[in-house]
């Protein structure tokens, strides 16, 4: 069934800190620290081990956790004392639980007689020495009595050693049985984690990536001898993937789910629906996904903000949302995944959606855009203003958010990350706001920029684009207004910024034309001279940065500017180039703080002065050619693929079964019409005149059927991959102010093959799911039962306690519960009572689900309101049960 | 309280000058540095010493000496950091001397007329057997 070695694995660590967690306890007991608490963690932990251990069919260990067990729960529930004997006894108990479960394939030749038969003596004679035990002290000193019996044991050293030295004879025994040496047992069930130092991880991050850079010169400066120093090739291959492994390694050890911040979550949507009187389901994916340590740290609050906004603005009220068609309850759904290289984080709610033309309203209201300029954007655009400081569309500022951070210190705070934030909205639907994050904070990508012969690297996600302009359409480009240059960019008026200017070097190009006195250099007025400028973003603001020469992008390692330097505010740090030398990288913050330039309405209304220039001289340039299907849309498709394009008049297509097809040059070729396959509209079929796009490059070749020919375009166009989601389609971008889809015509014809419609997979979507809320304190137990669950197509929502559970119902409507009786905190017993006794509650139907198959428990679970009690863990039982469930209750 | 030990020395625009020794981790000769624009003046620029940046200052430029740098072979010191300032930084030199051995009675303090900008990084003057050797205070340059 599950009996695999991933879940093995699971258990051998679990099982591992539960048998530590008991020894812990334990000795905190033989301290005297005695308290009913820490003996109620024993038995859960010892409890936990049955459990487990019973599901791989570990008879042995199940026998010793048994014992201990039901020892302990003798001593919880107050009819035996904990004294030293059998302290030492537990003790050593444990010990060899351990080690069967460190050597968890051979636990069940081990020879657990001894102990168990040792264990009983006190269960069998528990009643009497109870009892005697008990004239002693008073009832309710159960537990604090161990103290006078601890301190009196610490008194009588020589009776202690003789005590361990009966526990050492113990460990030497139990490994004569396992023929192993002894040493080497007790490494084994030590610690398999220790703490270090995050400046120790640090400082083994930069080393290691300073050795990849190392490596990197090395094997540039040795590539040519491979061939004549025999053996170097291996040597140098070796110390390569060596290196990259190392690197790789480093850079794990820093990484922590992203549980750290998904965890509290669930407490504060609870919270938040509680005192909006909102039903808000919270749905969390992926936390398990790792990301640097640092960046764990500083997202909790911008996504805690981001979720605290879709409860807040996004979800309605119940009555409202009933008007509309949608389920009371409102679902606010954090997935995280790992996509190229980069963690993405989507924080998805089904509410209201964002209204375009009410921020559209509110821009132009809050003065930040001009009229004329309105008609310009793109969807796109304008959500970017939600993002700007002070906007907020919400009808009132409540307390929960809309208030101190905003939207735009979020994304500043993302960008600090070096990441990015977009959202994405269907009015009436729902907003999807996805965070993409890069691994790691220590390495990025970045652009390496030249001014006066020194290099500067800029980071790529400062960079929204760049321009090459010749000198001689300098003037067309560039104007000035009094003193200050600005450049056309996409419709916009950007302030210019040279960078040698920023900084005080000399530089040979110059915008105006005009040589600047210092600067000796004669090329500055050939006509040929090209200017180029960087179009940065930095949060809402955009300027444009003048440098000498664009060189490659590279990856970079960040190191801290020297204290040395700190009052130099251009600079976000240092980093070491490929060929060994020093590069400052530029921080666009501190240089548009330094140039003086003031963000804000007034740049807005200079932006009015311009308006229509396509971005056509853009540099690294792609040719595409613009075409529209029957729908509306316009898509686009890179000329290099298409070999050529055919005029055909309707009646040319023939119709094969469902298949269309045309001749040409004497040779059927299938047509597809793209918008059958993609999530766009279907026009009217009504133009006779149709194109037929004939791609190259493609293994099976089929034709392309469109309806017009909207125009080739040569253009760098920096397509957005996520706003338009679907396969087939590689983004969205706006070109001459109308978006313009990019297909990629392998994953198009992909889909033709597979015969695939999206149509039908939006209705399967549409069909109902049971909530099913799943309490179970064991990891490996709750991952196993929510796979079962959700293979049968449940929802799962999990808790890891009563207490968890309980407030998770309190947010969410949920179909069935499913709980283990035996866990920390709150236990299945005491949830279901509170179920029971809850108004709005008492009738959810409640499976027990827990390995105590006694028949006491059964009764107790029964009679306390479970409606079903399942033994661990049969998944078809299990499925029949939670399915009545339903069906009881529906 | 007059220092002792060993100490070395280089020259530094023709003055003979030395640092305590325990103070000093490296010596670097020929050079490739990085100037970093914008940065203050008294601040020559970064160097790559394996993998680690050391802002190099310009010592000859703080004590006031001309500072008409020779193009070509860099000499630098590299101080070594501490646990409270993990940032490595150095200086030029003009080249290194040798080592020598101090005995309190060779320091004086610094004579009243050195200049104000001289005297805050001169900690000690010795008296050698046919020169003058000032220590520089690696404390002083630390605050900078």
């Amino acid at each position: 069934m599950f009996k695999n070695a991933d879940f093995i694995k699971d258990f051998v660590e679990e099982a591992a800190s539960h048998a530590e967690a008991v020894e812990e306890g334990l000795l905190k007991l033989e301290k005297g620290e005695g308290s009913a608490d820490i003996i109620h963690g024993i038995f859960r932990n010892v409890h936990s081990i049955k459990g487990a251990a019973g599901f791989f069919g570990m008879h042995n260990i199940v026998e010793l956790s048994h014992v201990m067990e039901s020892l302990f729960g003798e001593i919880r529930n107050g009819n035996l004392l904990l004294g030293s004997e059998m302290l030492e006894i537990l003790l050593s108990s444990n010990d060899f639980l351990k080690a069967m479960i460190a050597d968890i394939e051979n636990s069940e030749q081990k020879d657990i007689s001894p102990y168990i038969a040792q264990l009983s003596t006190f269960l069998d004679i528990s009643a009497p020495t109870g009892l005697e035990q008990e004239t002693q002290y008073e009832a309710d000193q159960e537990i604090t009595s161990i103290i006078p019996e601890v301190l009196h044991h610490h008194s009588v050293p020589l009776n202690e050693q003789a005590q361990y030295k009966q526990e050492y004879y113990m460990i030497k025994q139990e490994n004569e049985v396992s023929g192993m040496d002894g040493t080497k047992k007790r490494l084994k069930t030590a610690d398999q984690s220790i703490r270090v130092q995050v400046n120790l991880l640090n400082d083994l991050l930069n080393l290691a990536s300073e050795m990849v850079l190392g490596r990197n010169q090395l094997l540039r400066i040795l590539d040519r001898y491979r061939k004549e120093i025999p053996g170097l090739g291996t040597v140098l291959q070796n110390i390569d993937h060596i290196t990259t492994e190392l690197q790789q390694k480093v850079i794990q050890t820093r990484m922590q789910p992203l549980a750290k911040i998904f965890d509290k979550f669930p407490r504060i949507i609870r919270e938040l629906a509680h005192k909006m009187g909102k039903e808000i389901l919270l749905q969390m994916d992926g936390a398990d996904v790792e990301l640097d340590k640092s960046m764990i740290e500083n997202l909790g609050d911008p996504i805690t903000h981001l979720i605290r906004n879709a409860a807040d603005h996004g979800i309605e009220k119940q009555d409202v949302r009933e008007l509309k068609g949608k389920s009371r309850t409102g679902t606010i759904n954090i997935k995280a995944y790992h996509e190229g290289g980069h963690v993405n984080i989507d924080v998805v709610d089904d509410g209201r959606g964002i209204d375009i033309e009410d921020v559209k309203d509110k821009v132009l209201q809050k003065g930040l855009i001009s009229p004329t300029e309105i008609p310009l954007l793109g969807e796109r655009e304008v959500l970017e203003f939600l993002c700007h400081p002070g906007f907020s569309t919400a009808e009132k500022v409540t307390d929960l958010s809309g208030r101190g951070v905003g939207m735009d210190v979020v994304k500043t705070n993302i960008e600090k990350l070096g990441g990015t934030m977009e959202i994405m909205t269907t009015p009436g639907w729902g907003t999807t706001i996805r965070l993409t994050l890069p691994l790691t904070l220590a390495i990025i990508s970045s652009l390496i920029v030249e001014v006066g012969e020194q290099k500067f690297a800029l980071p790529q996600v400062n960079l929204q684009g760049m321009v090459r302009i010749k000198a001689t359409e300098r003037d067309h480009w560039i104007k000035c207004l009094h003193e200050a240059e600005v450049l056309r960019y996409r419709g916009m008026l950007l302030p210019i910024v040279h960078l040698s200017d920023v900084i005080s070097i000399q530089n040979k190009i110059s915008t105006t034309g005009n040589a600047p006195e210092s600067n000796t250099l004669s090329d500055i007025e050939t006509k040929d001279e090209i200017i180029r400028v960087l179009i940065i973003k930095n949060g809402s603001k955009r300027y444009g940065l003048v440098v000498d020469q664009i060189h490659d992008g590279e990856e970079i390692l960040v190191k801290p500017v020297p204290r040395y330097l700190r009052t130099c505010q251009c600079y976000s740090g240092v980093t070491i180039l490929g060929d060994g030398r020093i590069a400052m990288i530029l921080d666009p913050e501190g240089i548009s703080g330094k140039s003086g330039l003031r963000f804000g309405d007034e740049s807005r209304e200079s932006n009015a002065l311009d308006t229509e220039y396509p971005s056509r001289d853009l540099i690294e340039k792609q040719d595409l050619l613009l075409f529209k299907c029957s729908g509306p849309e316009t898509f686009a498709l890179d000329l290099s693929i298409v070999a050529r394009v055919e005029n055909i008049r309707t009646e040319q297509i023939e119709k094969i079964g469902n298949l269309e097809f045309i001749q040409l040059r004497g040779e059927a070729l299938r047509i597809i019409r793209p918008e059958n396959y993609l999530p766009v509209n279907i026009g009217e079929k009504d133009s006779q005149k149709l194109y037929v796009i004939i791609p190259k490059l493609v293994k099976s070749p089929m034709g392309i059927l469109i309806e017009q020919i909207v125009d080739t375009m040569e253009s760098r166009v920096e397509f957005n991959h996520d706003d338009i989601l679907a396969k087939g389609i590689v983004g969205s971008a706006i070109l001459d102010h109308r978006i313009v889809l990019l297909i990629n015509i392998y994953e198009l014809f992909d889909l033709v093959i597979e015969g695939h419609h999206l149509t039908e997979e939006d209705n399967t979507a549409g069909s109902i799911k049971f909530n099913v809320l799943l309490v179970e304190d064991t990891p490996f137990f709750l991952k196993a039962e929510k796979q079962y669950l959700e293979s049968a197509g449940y929802h799962v929502i999990t808790a890891r306690n009563g207490q968890e559970a309980w407030d998770l119902l309190q947010a969410h409507t949920v179909d069935v519960v499913v709980s283990d009786i035996e866990m920390p905190v709150m236990d299945g017993l005491e949830l279901i009572n509170r179920v029971r006794a809850d108004n709005k509650l008492f009738a959810l139907p409640a499976i027990a689900l827990t390995s105590k198959g006694d028949e006491l428990s059964i009764i107790k679970g029964l009679e306390s309101g479970f409606n079903f009690y399942e033994i661990k863990l049969d998944k078809e039982r299990l499925l029949e049960k939670v399915n009545l469930a339903i069906q009881k209750k529906g | 309280m007059h220092i002792k030990g060993k100490v070395l020395t280089f020259d530094l625009d023709g003055h003979l000058v030395g640092i305590d020794i325990t103070a000093v981790k490296e010596i670097n000769r020929n050079i490739e540095y990085t100037p970093v624009s914008d940065a203050p003046a008294h601040i020559v620029g970064l160097f790559n010493m394996r993998g680690q940046i050391v802002t190099l200052f310009n010592l000859a430029g703080l004590m006031g000496y001309e500072t008409e740098r020779s193009s070509g072979h860099l000499t630098c010191i590299i101080l070594k950091n501490t646990p409270d300032n993990p940032d490595y930084f150095g200086f030029l030199i003009g080249s290194p001397g040798s080592v020598v051995d101090i005995t309190e009675e060779m320091c004086t303090s610094p004579p009243a007329n050195l200049n104000i900008t001289q005297s805050q990084y001169v900690e000690e003057v010795v008296k050698l057997e046919n020169d003058l050797l000032m220590i520089i205070n690696r404390d002083f340059l630390l605050e900078k």
